[in-house]
């Protein structure tokens, strides 16, 4: 008895984590944004996947920078690391031209300041 | 041991053998159903293997007096913990996940394990990948990489360690398993790192469940291969399991080795350690070993750099630990007011905390920023451990307990 209690407990809780992390998360396709220029640096041998991170400066604007972890231009780890909030991981190849999808966390912040000082960081060797 | 708390250990050992299954798998070009089938027969294989070694042993599911406040306690600690990972989890977890844990689990296919270890520093290309071949086993057998299964397996892991600690104790003082367990359920910091979806929580609960197996070794030698699977489960884990391992080893020489139980030590170990020499072998090497260099003695001599780290060390364990030195202190007491040393386990740790001490003394990083940035995760690494010891020297103070029958 104890042992089926005990299993049963385990198993419905990591079901209904599950079922509560998808009710938190379930509204990705409203977040998304695209970037789709200024990337035609990325050279596709270099990884078969990027990661995006995003880095927010709160004295002048808010910048955002693209850090691919590919070496596809060098990026301070301490400056990475003031990260706001991340990611999109792309399942596919990166290639010339590609569109890359950044998904904000703090989306209203991002809209607060759609029209004015968003800046996208394209840099690419 | 109990049975139920068995079976989480070998639900524990099946997981982390099908990241190798996997591993296995991409190295060989085998088509996914390959790896997942293997994990299966391994699974239902060790299971039987288990049940039989260890049902004589095993302690019976009979009810005792306290069984209903076992359930209450049970039922209340996982609703607790399930309840909080609404508020604390990441969709992608935090800056480790997604740069090391997640992001080599995406390479973990035959295509794409060559660019393995092509990657910057910042992604740390030499780590141990027990996690993400757990991760990538579920992503590549459920034809997704939804992360709800780093989140998954994440969860899992942050409800284990108290459970495990509860199952362990509460037929010994069921109070002082209960407030374990809701000290931990209830714990902003624990479940923060837990739903942070690092590896710093699956190498403290190998490690706790590689103490607790090796306790019950003198009862019945088949948890030799329990312990040693998870001491090298540990070192595929972190590197920093390897010292952990190491250290544990040392301390249960003759209890691991001895009698004969060499060959079952083999027998769990021994995969796990032949995959990390491999890796090893043919990874880059870490930042703190390959850039030691002529200063490595000066560090060393350092007198400023050891006060610098104490205190940083003493300032993390205030803010993150505050209920385990309380424990300490009452553990301490209980040691001289019986007027013998710590025991075994404690001693070990205490052996680790000094390892730990000295990675930070050896770094080549800048140190503030080295311990800024892992001093807390490091001893999260140990903290599960450090609970159980010092719970299980509670156990002995007795509470009004109703007299058993």
């Amino acid at each position: 008895m104890r042992t089926w209690v005990t299993n049963g407990c385990i198993i419905l809780a990591i079901i209904v984590s599950c079922w509560l992390y998808n009710a938190k998360f379930d509204r990705r396709p409203t977040d998304l944004e695209k970037i789709s220029s200024g990337l035609a640096g990325i050279h596709k041998h270099l990884s078969p996947y990027i990661h995006i991170g995003v880095r927010s400066d709160y004295q002048d604007g808010i910048y955002y920078s693209l850090v691919a972890n590919n070496a596809l231009f060098p990026v301070q780890t301490d400056m990475v690391r003031n990260y706001d909030t991340i990611l999109y991981i792309l399942p596919n190849n990166v290639k010339n031209d590609d569109t890359l999808y950044l998904q904000l966390k703090n989306k209203k912040r991002i809209w607060q300041n759609k029209d004015g000082d968003i800046q996208y960081i394209l840099t690419c060797n | 041991m109990q049975k139920n708390l068995w079976q989480i250990f070998w639900f524990i050992f099946t997981a982390c053998f099908s990241g190798f299954a996997l591993l296995l798998g991409a190295i060989i070009n085998a088509p996914v159903i390959v790896p997942a089938l293997v994990a299966i027969i391994f699974g239902a294989g060790s299971y039987y293997y288990f049940n039989k070694q260890l049902v004589t042993t095993a302690l019976q599911d009979k009810e005792s007096p306290n069984s209903v406040w076992y359930y209450v306690l049970l039922i209340a600690g996982v609703a607790i913990i399930t309840n909080k990972s609404y508020y604390f989890s990441m969709q992608y977890g935090a800056w480790d996940a997604w740069t090391m844990w997640n992001y080599h689990a995406l390479y973990l296919d035959h295509h794409n394990l060559k660019y393995i270890f092509q990657q910057t520093d910042l992604t740390q290309p030499g780590y141990p990948l027990l996690l993400p071949g757990i991760i990538a086993f579920f992503w590549q057998t459920l034809h997704t990489q939804s992360m709800m299964v780093p989140f998954a397996i994440a969860f899992s892991v942050t409800l284990m360690i108290p459970l495990i600690i509860y199952l362990n104790l509460f037929k010994k003082n069921i109070i002082v398993a209960g407030a374990v367990l809701f000290l931990l359920a209830t714990d902003e910091n624990y479940l923060k790192l837990g739903f942070w979806e690092y590896a710093d929580l699956s190498l403290g609960m190998l490690f706790l469940s590689a103490i607790i197996s090796a306790e019950y070794i003198n009862i019945n030698k088949t948890y030799v291969v329990f312990t040693a699977a998870f001491l090298g489960l540990c070192m595929w884990t972190k590197n920093e399991g390897i010292m952990l391992a190491f250290i544990l080893i040392i301390f249960n020489l003759r209890t691991l080795l001895g009698n004969g139980r060499w060959k079952s030590f083999i027998a769990g170990i021994s995969l796990p350690l032949i995959t990390v020499l491999v890796y090893k072998y043919l990874a880059p090497a870490t930042d703190i070993i390959r850039d030691q260099n002529h200063k490595t003695l000066s560090h060393f001599l350092d007198w400023h750099r050891y006060t610098f780290i104490w205190e940083f060390m003493w300032n993390t364990i205030n803010e993150n630990f505050a209920y385990l030195k309380v424990g300490a202190l009452v553990y301490a007491a209980i040691c001289v007011a019986e007027k013998k040393l710590p025991g075994k386990n404690m001693l070990m740790l205490l052996c680790c905390l000094t390892g730990v001490f000295f990675v930070y003394v050896l770094t080549t990083r800048p140190l503030g920023w080295h311990m800024e940035t892992s001093m807390s995760r490091v001893l999260f690494q140990l903290m599960p451990a450090f609970t159980y010891v010092i719970a299980r020297q509670l156990c002995r103070l007795r509470f009004a307990l109703p007299e058993k029958n």
